[in-house]
C-alpha cells in the first residue's frame, strides 16, 4: 500500500513538472512570436522612412525619431545592416544618423559588456561605422579573453581602414592572439599605406609575422621593401617565412628582384627553389633563362616550376623549351610537358570564353 | 517617362534605388531575381536596366545576354551593379553586353549619375 502511494506521489510530482515545462516553452514561444512580430511591424513602418530619407538630398536626420526604446533599436539596426551595402555622401548620412541617435556610444561602451557575443557585435558595428575615434576600443578588444572576440576585433579594424591599426593587428599576431588569415586580411583591407610599417616589422617579429609581412608586401607591390624582404628569401632561418619572401619578390616584379631570386634558385631546400623558378617566370626575367634551363636537371618539383617559368618569358622561352624538348634528355621531357601545358592553358583562355559566358 | 528597370535580390538596395531614381523623375520598375527581371524588361521595356550579377534563377549576366538577344530589348542600357571586382569579372560583364559597370559597395548618387550617362550615350 506504501509503496503504491510512493510510486503514485511520484508520477504526481512528474507529470507536474512536465506540465510546468509544457507551460513555460509555450509562453517563452508565445513570448518570442509576439516580439518577432513586433520587431516585423516596426522594421516595415520604420524601413521605407529610413529609405526615403536617405534617398533625399541633404536629408534633415532628426525627422526621422521612432517613439520609444525599441523602435530606435530597431532603427539603429536597419541603418547599421546599410552600411555594408553603401558607399560616399549616403554612407556618411547614415554614419551620422547613427552618430546623432547615441548608437556609437552605446556600441563602444557595449565592448566592455560581460557578454562575449555583445563585444563581439559591438566590435563589428564598429567596423562598419569606420569611425577614427573609436579605433582604441576595438583595438583593445584584440586583448579580449574569448578568441571569437579577437578575431571579430581584428575584422573589424580592417574594416575601420584606419592605418594606426597596424601595429596593434601585427602585435596580435606575433602573440598567437589572433589567427593569421585574420589579420592578413585586416592589412590587406587597410591597404598599402600600412607598407612601410610591415616592411619595419620584418626585422623584428615572429615567424608567422613575417609570412603575413612578406605576403602583404608582395600583394601591395612593394618596390623599396626589395632589400629587406630580399634578406628574408636569402638568409631567414624559417622555413615558411623564406618562401613567402621568395614569392612576394616575384609579385613585386621589380628588377631589383632578380638577384636575390636567382641565389634563391640554389637554396637548400627544394621547395624554395622551385619557388625562386615560379617568382623568376613572374618577373618576366629572360636574363634568367640559363639559370631556368640548369634547374630542369633539379629535383622534380623545380624542374616542373622551371619549366612553366620558361613557358612565360616570352618567345626567347619557348624556343629554349622547343630546343630542350626535342633532346631525350630528362629536362626534354619537363619542356615538352610545359609546353603542352602552355597550349592548353592557352586555348583554354582564348578570348571565345567570353561569348560563350 | 523613361524607364528604368531594377532587378536586385537584395531589397534594401531595390528601395533605395527605387526611392532615388523616383525622385529624380524616372518611372521604376523593381524585380527580385533574374527570371522575373527578364520577364518585366520584355512587359515593361524599359529604357535602362540596373542589374545585379548574383541572383537566384538567372545571373545578371545571363539576363543582360538574353537582353542583347531580344530584338525589342537589344537596344536597352545595361548596367551591372556587383560586388565582382576582378579585372576578368568586368571583362565578361562587358563582353556579355553591359554599357556600365558599378561594383558595390555603391553610392546611390553616383548610379543616378551613371543611368543619365547611359541614357544620353543611347539618345539619338
Amino acid at each position: 500500500m506504501t509503496y503504491n502511494v510512493s510510486i503514485s506521489i511520484a508520477l504526481a510530482v512528474l507529470a507536474g513538472i512536465l506540465a510546468l515545462l509544457t507551460i513555460a516553452t509555450a509562453m517563452r514561444r508565445a513570448f518570442v512570436n509576439a516580439h518577432d512580430r513586433r520587431q516585423g511591424r516596426l522594421e516595415a513602418a520604420l524601413r521605407p522612412r529610413l529609405l526615403r530619407l536617405l534617398a533625399t538630398e541633404d536629408p534633415d536626420l532628426d525627422a526621422l525619431a521612432p517613439q520609444g526604446k525599441h523602435a530606435g533599436r530597431v532603427l539603429d539596426a536597419l541603418a547599421a545592416g546599410l552600411l555594408p551595402k553603401l558607399r560616399g555622401s549616403d554612407r556618411a548620412g547614415v554614419v551620422e544618423l547613427l552618430e546623432r541617435r547615441g548608437a556609437v556610444d552605446r556600441a563602444c561602451r557595449a565592448t566592455m559588456s560581460r557578454r562575449a557575443v555583445l563585444r563581439a557585435r559591438a566590435a563589428e558595428q564598429l567596423g562598419n561605422i569606420g569611425l577614427h575615434r573609436t579605433q582604441p576600443d576595438v583595438a583593445r578588444l584584440l586583448h579580449d579573453r574569448h578568441p571569437e572576440v579577437r578575431a571579430a576585433a581584428a575584422r573589424a579594424l580592417g574594416k575601420q581602414g584606419d592605418v594606426e591599426s597596424a601595429p596593434s593587428l601585427l602585435r596580435a599576431l606575433d602573440n598567437g592572439l589572433v589567427p593569421a588569415n585574420v589579420v592578413s586580411m585586416a592589412l590587406m583591407r587597410l591597404g598599402d599605406r600600412s607598407a612601410p610599417l610591415l616592411e619595419m616589422t620584418l626585422r623584428e617579429s615572429s615567424v608567422p609575422s613575417r609570412v603575413v609581412c612578406c605576403e602583404l608586401l608582395g600583394l601591395f607591390g612593394a618596390v623599396g621593401a626589395v632589400p629587406a624582404i630580399a634578406a628574408i628569401a636569402t638568409t631567414d632561418p624559417g622555413y615558411w617565412s623564406r618562401l613567402a619572401a621568395i614569392r612576394a619578390l616575384g609579385r613585386i616584379g621589380s628588377p631589383k628582384c632578380l638577384a636575390p631570386l636567382l641565389t634563391c634558385l640554389h637554396a637548400d631546400r627544394h621547395a624554395h627553389r622551385a619557388e625562386a623558378a615560379r617568382a623568376l617566370g613572374r618577373l618576366g626575367a629572360t636574363d634568367a633563362i640559363a639559370e631556368l634551363v640548369a634547374a630542369l636537371d633539379d629535383e622534380h618539383d623545380v624542374a616542373f616550376a622551371a619549366a612553366a617559368a620558361l613557358t612565360a618569358l616570352g618567345p626567347e622561352g619557348m624556343r629554349t623549351l622547343e630546343t630542350i624538348g626535342a633532346t631525350p634528355l630528362r629536362a626534354g621531357r619537363y619542356a615538352t610537358e610545359a609546353l603542352i601545358v602552355h597550349a592548353l592553358e592557352h586555348e583554354r583562355h582564348a578570348p571565345s570564353q567570353f561569348a560563350a559566358a | 517617362m523613361t524607364r528604368v528597370l531594377i532587378v536586385d535580390d537584395d531589397p534594401d538596395i531595390r528601395e533605395l534605388m527605387e526611392f532615388k531614381l523616383n525622385q529624380m523623375g524616372f518611372e521604376v520598375h523593381t524585380e527580385g531575381d533574374g527570371e522575373s527581371g527578364y520577364a518585366a524588361a520584355c512587359d515593361v521595356l524599359p529604357d535602362v536596366v540596373v542589374l545585379d550579377w548574383m541572383m537566384p534563377k538567372l545571373s545578371g549576366l545571363e539576363v543582360c545576354a538574353q537582353l542583347r538577344a531580344t530584338p525589342a530589348l537589344e537596344r536597352v542600357g545595361v548596367i551591372l551593379l556587383t560586388g565582382k571586382s576582378q579585372e576578368a569579372d568586368v571583362q565578361r560583364g562587358f563582353a556579355a553586353g553591359a554599357d556600365d559597370y558599378i561594383l558595390k559597395p555603391f553610392s546611390p548618387r553616383e548610379l543616378v549619375s551613371r543611368v543619365e550617362a547611359v541614357l544620353a550615350r543611347r539618345t539619338p
